[in-house]
């Protein structure tokens, strides 16, 4: 593809005042099971370009999966047209960076290439015999095993040339446990960079069988506790939604600036709040494309822009904002390395990657030791949040009352409704253990998912309004 | 690329049934905020997929160029006969469909002034930012089976917009059409002028209360818990066991004034005459005064429950499975206007939009969902104060029953997949629990 590219650059670029083409090629398989009945399995390859021109202030795109001379003609003055014709209502800049050419990619102990569909097909026949032979009446099984191999070509009419080989396997899981009391249901995502030797080390069974044994416990034996303010450890998984929701989301410049607002909204984040508190001074959230391995891993953006690590609350204030080449030029500064587009047939926007709280030096014990009567609401089902990223909300799945610094039986849906400086400003104890979860990240329209990496330690919260 | 070929190529190395989809697509979309035009896309890609079935096995295959095609479906025949069985797998739609044609004639409409109609229909209600989109979708579509060969032309103009009063405080709105007869009515000065309008209503939000009230739904927000009960309608959903409409059926699931039906003859998104395997579409009445006549079925979750598809199986991807979703939800309007049901609340609200609904438990159809884009509270029937930072926390099945009233005029209504291609009107429903942060 990449030559395509190259061919489509050589057509466009002294036509338009900037001029970029991103071509990829994605080998993939799939396989979904439901209930036992393996009713999706699929495996083939997706490629195409996206050509986007900017001509007097005016951004125009083309996005084509024909490749054929013609075709790509007809595509680049598409994208030139399309920019030409919006100039006049429009006013694009790109912050100026620096071009780079390089090639990367991502280590694959045991390759993707490697492992047939028959073993994929195994792995989660295997998953289904351990849920269905645990004696858990898991009503609702849902299995989706999906890896991707993904080729990509960046070039612009300003030199940058980055191409890159990014290997990601994802399992994701949905179960529903039913009793005559009442149904619980889960859904976790495991992934990550990299190859199946990831595979064994998650552990998928025991996971889901633990999972299953949870909901269990939980719809059998949780208690609904009196509704109150009380303290409250969350666990990584609580912690990593947290970081992603009412972190990263409100400080992605586009959602400062506006060009979101008909979609995923805005932010409550103003362009003048770097600075201002939002959590205690222990509180130091992140986001970093490079962490090794991680589901949102890039060395470089989709701007061809290197990616670093861009500590976006620190010490409990706004510190910095997630931003691309047009942000950056709106703000006045430089990009930050956050423009990511899904696939080929969508334009670069501002993205988070792997976001996460920075670990503290708590161990959990030392966390509970203190609380004399709170919940410790390990993981999460239901969450959502405002489309300025202030409300939010949090009901455990995985939870439990604490009594005198001690952990006792299972409390059932617990509740958090709070606002964005309530949560992290209720933060006065911060673990130094570290887990992720996988997750896709929504945003755009066309929809833009893309995958990411959800973090951070176990967190204590003070008094902290819980329901039930 | 030939759909044609492709089926017939598929066949002849050993499929037992095949469908084969190609796309030509030809979108172009305007976005815009800050009363600017932010981007142009244009969409010009084809795509042909094989569905296949060997064996009692089933898979996908996308194929990338003619020259590959043989190829290509030679490895997906290879790969699906090492596969288990598919026992959900019945057999493609087997009868001859007629081509009916649909009432779609958008593709040649000129969306390039459709920005500044939108964005000028909402700044005549004082608004200071406009932001949104007008998203132009043409599709042509060949559907090739054991049994049929198909072809249209889909397509349908989407256009959103959303805007910002002195306070920041947003109004929203956002329509579908596939004809000019429609956009006439529902295009971008409709959607300017409603968001204007919500914009300017909602004034210096403050934080709302919680409680139990009386809601007026807008059409664009009931329309996103229809979008959840036409989900919660698809036999794969059912038959999986994750639908608040399990073994529901002849039951009553909503109050008597709710009749849903699943529309995809009717202009509007998902206008189509026939399904992705080529069954022919039909309206299908799927919720009938307050009673689940049927679930939304593909010729295999129909022979599996022992019925008759409905004509709505669905390429969930490259064809690697066909599931049934629906097309078009469309809510039977009742008798009276806006105003009048608004007048009949004591203490209540109106909301213009929701979203991020998620399920605490989607078998139950508990969820929550955060209102948005206007949330006035109403006294003796008059909007007193705007609100902000709400929820609603509710479950699926009593908010249905709980609805009192319908809107007499129907809005197209499709948003972000919040709310996805319905017909819906304004809804009165008691007794709807909201919470919040406060």
């Amino acid at each position: 593809m990449k030559s395509v590219a190259e061919k489509v650059l050589a057509l466009g670029q002294s036509k338009a005042d900037y001029f970029e083409v991103r071509a990829e090629v994605r080998r993939y398989s799939v396989n979904f099971m439901k209930n036992g009945t393996l009713t999706a399995s699929t495996e083939g390859e997706d490629r195409g370009l996206a050509i986007r021109a900017i001509v007097d202030g005016g951004m125009g795109a083309a996005y084509t999966n024909k490749t054929d001379n013609a075709s790509l003609e007809k595509a680049v003055e598409s994208a030139i047209e399309q920019a030409r014709k919006v100039s006049k209502d429009s006013d694009v800049r790109l912050s100026e960076e620096k071009a780079y050419k390089d090639f990367w990619t991502v280590e694959q102990k045991r390759k993707i290439e490697d492992v047939g569909n028959e073993e994929k097909v195994e792995y989660l026949k295997e998953i289904e015999q351990g849920l269905t032979s645990s004696g858990i009446p898991a009503v609702v099984r849902m299995q989706v095993l999906r890896d991707i191999l993904t080729e990509k070509h960046i070039l612009t009419s300003e030199g940058t040339d980055i191409s890159s080989l990014l290997p990601q396997i994802e399992y994701f899981y949905f179960m529903v446990v039913a009793s005559e009391k009442g149904n619980e249901q889960a859904y976790s995502q495991l992934a990550w960079a990299g190859g199946y030797d990831q595979w064994d080390r998650w552990n998928p069974l025991g996971r889901t069988r633990d999972m299953a044994s949870i909901l269990f416990r939980s719809i059998n034996e949780g208690k609904m506790l009196k509704d109150g303010k009380m303290d409250l450890i969350v666990g990584p998984e609580v912690t990593g939604i947290a970081a992603h929701e009412s972190c990263g989301h409100p400080t992605e410049a586009d959602r400062i600036l506006g060009r979101e607002a008909y979609l995923a909204g805005e932010s409550f984040v103003k362009p003048d709040m770097v600075g201002q508190r939002i959590g205690s001074d222990i509180v130091n959230v992140v986001d970093d494309p490079t962490v090794e391995h991680s589901f949102g891993y890039y060395k470089y953006d989709d701007e061809g822009v290197p990616a670093r690590r861009r500590y976006l609350y620190k010490n409990g204030l706004i510190n910095e904002f997630l931003q691309n080449r047009e942000t950056a030029a709106m703000t006045g500064t430089k990009s930050n390395g956050a423009a990511r587009a899904s696939n080929w047939d969508r334009e670069p926007i501002v993205r988070m990657s792997t976001t996460f709280v920075e670990p503290g030096d708590y161990s959990l014990d030392e966390m509970l030791e203190d609380v004399k009567y709170g919940v410790y609401m390990k993981s999460f089902t239901e969450w959502n949040i405002d489309d300025v990223r202030y409300n939010q909300k949090y009901v455990g799945r995985e939870a439990y009352l604490i009594e005198n610094g001690s952990i006792k039986g299972a409390v059932r849906r617990p509740v958090i409704e709070l606002t964005t400086p309530t949560f992290w400003g209720a933060v006065d104890a911060i673990g130094k253990d570290m887990d992720f979860v996988g997750a896709t990240c929504g945003k755009s329209d066309p929809e833009q998912g893309v995958p990411v990496w959800t973090g951070g330690p176990h967190m204590r919260l003070r008094d902290v309004r819980m329901r039930w | 690329m030939d759909a044609d070929k492709a089926l017939k190529i598929a066949l002849e190395l050993g499929a037992d049934e095949a469908a084969a989809k190609r796309v030509e697509k030809d979108d172009v979309q305007i976005r815009f905020s800050n009363n600017r035009v932010d981007i142009s896309n244009r969409w010009l890609e084809e795509s042909l997929a094989v569905f296949i079935a060997v064996e009692g096995r089933t898979t996908g295959v996308e194929i990338k160029n003619e020259a590959e095609m043989k190829e290509t479906i030679e490895k997906a025949i290879r790969f699906a006969k090492k596969l288990p069985e598919n026992p959900d797998f019945r057999g493609l739609y087997p009868k001859k469909t007629g081509a009916t044609g649909i009432d779609a004639d958008v593709d040649s409409v000129d969306i390039s002034e459709f920005p500044k109609m939108a964005m000028e229909a909402a700044l005549q209600h004082g608004a200071r930012r406009v932001s949104g989109e007008i998203h132009l979708r043409r599709r042509d579509i060949w559907l090739t089976t054991n049994y049929n060969s198909l072809h249209e032309r889909r397509s349908e103009i989407i256009s959103t917009v959303r805007v910002f009063n002195e306070w920041g405080a947003p109004g929203q709105a956002s329509t579908h059409v596939s004809t000019v007869k429609e956009m006439n009515r529902f295009g971008p000065e409709f959607v300017g002028d409603k968001a204007g309008r919500l914009a300017a209503m909602n004034r210096n939000p403050q934080e709302g209360e919680e409680g139990r009230y009386t809601v007026l739904f807008d059409p664009l927000c009931f329309g996103s818990a229809v979008t959840e009960i036409g989900r919660s309608l698809s036999a794969f959903s059912v038959d999986m066991g994750s639908s608040f409409f399990v073994d529901m059926i002849g039951e009553k699931v909503a109050s008597d004034v709710l009749t849903v039906s699943d529309e995809p003859t009717r202009p509007g998104a998902g206008i189509r005459s026939f399904d992705d395997e080529g069954a022919p579409t039909r309206n299908t009445l799927a919720i009938e005064k307050g009673v689940l006549r049927t679930y939304l079925h593909s010729n295999s979750t129909a022979k599996k429950m022992g019925t008759e598809t409905t004509g709505n199986a669905a390429d969930s991807g490259n064809m690697s499975s066909l599931m049934p979703s629906y097309w078009q939800m469309a809510v039977f309007p009742g008798k009276r206007g806006w105003q009048d049901m608004l007048s009949d609340i004591d203490k209540g609200l109106y909301i213009a939009n929701t979203w991020y609904t998620r399920y605490q438990d989607r078998r139950a159809g508990d969820y929550s969902t955060i209102p948005r884009d206007g949330i006035f509270y109403v006294e003796n029937g008059e909007i007193v104060r705007a609100w902000k930072e709400i929820r609603i926390t509710e479950n699926m099945l009593n908010l249905m029953k709980n609805i009192a009233e319908l809107g007499k005029e129907v809005e197209p209504v499709d948003w972000w997949g919040e709310t996805s291609h319905v017909q819906a009107p304004y809804a009165l429903v008691r007794d709807v629990r909201i919470t919040g942060p406060k």
